[in-house]
């Protein structure tokens, strides 16, 4: 069986924070937190290395938070106290516009911007093509832009 | 600002609570199988009260889905092909290996065209825990048919569940797309060298801070379809070229503008910002203007270039095709 606590402890906020980049929703990465590390626990794959055990947890993140945002009964509107507040301006700026993106895009921003992937990497650990990762990252740049009148 | 250093700030505070944890490591049993049993309770449920629109209806199969894959797959109709807007999705060829299934499937007919863009618009649905992509491989010029290699691999590396069906969907198709890249704007720059007039009515999607937006005048160059310059000029003291992004929300059409001295070198580089009208309806253009730090008197020493990418139509309907995971002969 995989050593679940140490993987919690070793990759516990990368998955913590793909998972709220891609719901918005504190209880929502909670229960993808849990799924993710339920998944581990059950599925015990073969890891070749520490990258290959790290995108492993990255990519059934991004697809149980995918699932859940495709879900009829997850709740359109948040209480206050579920998601992350910030209180500099450039912070709260950059979350509003995070906000408005769509979760796939959110991924791959969030992948990019704070894990450091390059897009083919990315398009392997999503499972989309290059092509399409490039694509959605021009977009969600674009559309970042157009919110932060930022160059990105 | 730094958007990847803002970024990156505001992610350190996220992270998984200490009973979050203490939850998670708890023994997994005492939660996963009352989860499961309800959800084969309630698809048990809707399956004997209602079959017909698990089967037969697009939100009863969606939402069937929802609660047991495996039974709405079950449930759902082979269809090799669909036609929809004159646009036709057909299941080419399936091979199935291992971990891995691959479907070739084709579009022809309407618009369809070469560089075909499913515009993110696709999806997989399958009876089991899977990631999966789709890419666009062949153009078959005489037949008018492109075709996209759909790849799903089980999750955790299992071989694929025999006796399962895939469906895929798409609902928007966008072609005509064109990628003219590091082409020169035929614009003399040293003529807008003054003082330039500003638009009112017109903000960007998020408050616009202050920075001024140009009027937009008539058509002073158009290096590629549906993306034209329509006005350049100082405006507290920033150099602006303004573009033109013809319903930008259909055709993606989207560009970046830059200048380059006359040895050819990228200066003065600026950036992009987007404004809309006050009183847009849906289809309305989209301005962008590009900002530089260039001071007029040098302005005669620069060219103007850019990226430009455009599409001609977006076609939505319903393509949906649901085919048995084993090898086509």
């Amino acid at each position: 069986m995989p050593d679940t606590a140490e993987a919690v402890a070793q990759y516990g906020s990368a998955v913590y924070r793909l998972a709220y980049a891609m719901t918005r929703s504190r209880s929502d990465a909670d229960d993808v937190f849990q799924e993710v590390f339920l998944r581990l626990h059950h599925s015990a794959p073969d890891f070749l290395n520490e990258a290959h055990r790290r995108a492993w947890l990255l990519r059934v993140t991004a697809n149980c938070a995918k699932s859940l945002l495709a879900s009829p009964w997850r709740r359109r509107t948040l209480p206050l106290e579920d998601v992350y507040a910030y209180t500099d301006p450039d912070a709260s700026a950059v979350d509003e516009a995070m906000a408005q993106l769509p979760g796939k895009y959110r991924a791959v921003v969030h992948l990019f911007y704070y894990e450091g992937y390059q897009t083919e990497e990315i398009a392997r650990l999503l499972g989309r093509s290059p092509s399409t990762v490039r694509a959605q990252l021009t977009r969600a740049r674009q559309r970042l832009r157009e919110l932060l009148k930022e160059d990105l | 600002m730094n958007f990847s250093e803002t970024y990156r700030r505001m992610n350190e505070p996220v992270a998984p609570s200490p009973d979050l944890i203490r939850k998670t490591l708890a023994p997994a049993r005492r939660r996963r199988f009352p989860r499961r049993l309800i959800a084969i309770a309630v698809a048990a449920a809707v399956l004997l009260a209602t079959p017909a629109l698990a089967v037969r209806s697009e939100m009863g199969y969606y939402v069937l889905y929802q609660i047991s894959p495996a039974v709405a797959q079950l449930f759902q109709p082979v269809r090799m092909s669909c036609t929809d807007s004159g646009v036709t999705m057909e299941v080419a060829a399936v091979r199935v290996e291992g971990d891995t299934a691959q479907a070739y499937i084709t579009l022809s007919g309407g618009p369809v065209d070469a560089a075909t863009d499913l515009f993110d618009s696709y999806s997989f649905h399958l009876p089991f825990d899977q990631s999966s992509h789709c890419e666009r491989v062949a153009w078959d010029e005489a037949a008018g048919a492109v075709t996209f290699l759909c790849t799903v691999q089980t999750l955790d590396g299992s071989p694929i569940p025999t006796g399962g069906k895939m469906t895929f969907s798409v609902r928007q198709l966008l072609t005509g797309k064109q990628a003219l890249e590091g082409v020169a704007v035929d614009l003399d720059l040293a003529d807008y060298a003054g003082e330039a007039e500003t638009a009112q009515g017109y903000s960007s999607s998020s408050g616009a801070d202050g920075i001024p937006m140009l009027l937009p005048g008539e058509v002073l160059a158009e290096p590629a379809e549906g993306i034209a310059v329509t006005a350049a000029g100082y405006v507290d003291g920033s150099f602006h070229v303004q573009a033109r992004l013809g319903d930008i929300h259909r055709t993606d059409n989207h560009c970046r503008l830059w200048l380059e001295d006359a040895a050819g070198a990228e200066a003065g580089t600026g950036h992009g910002v987007y404004f809309r009208s006050d009183t847009a309806v849906p289809g309305d253009d989209v301005y962008e203007d590009f900002l530089f730090d260039v001071p007029p008197e040098d302005l005669a020493g620069y060219t103007l270039h850019g990226d430009f990418y455009t599409a001609t139509t977006l076609t939505e309907g319903l393509w949906q095709v649901t085919f048995p995971l084993e090898n086509t002969r």
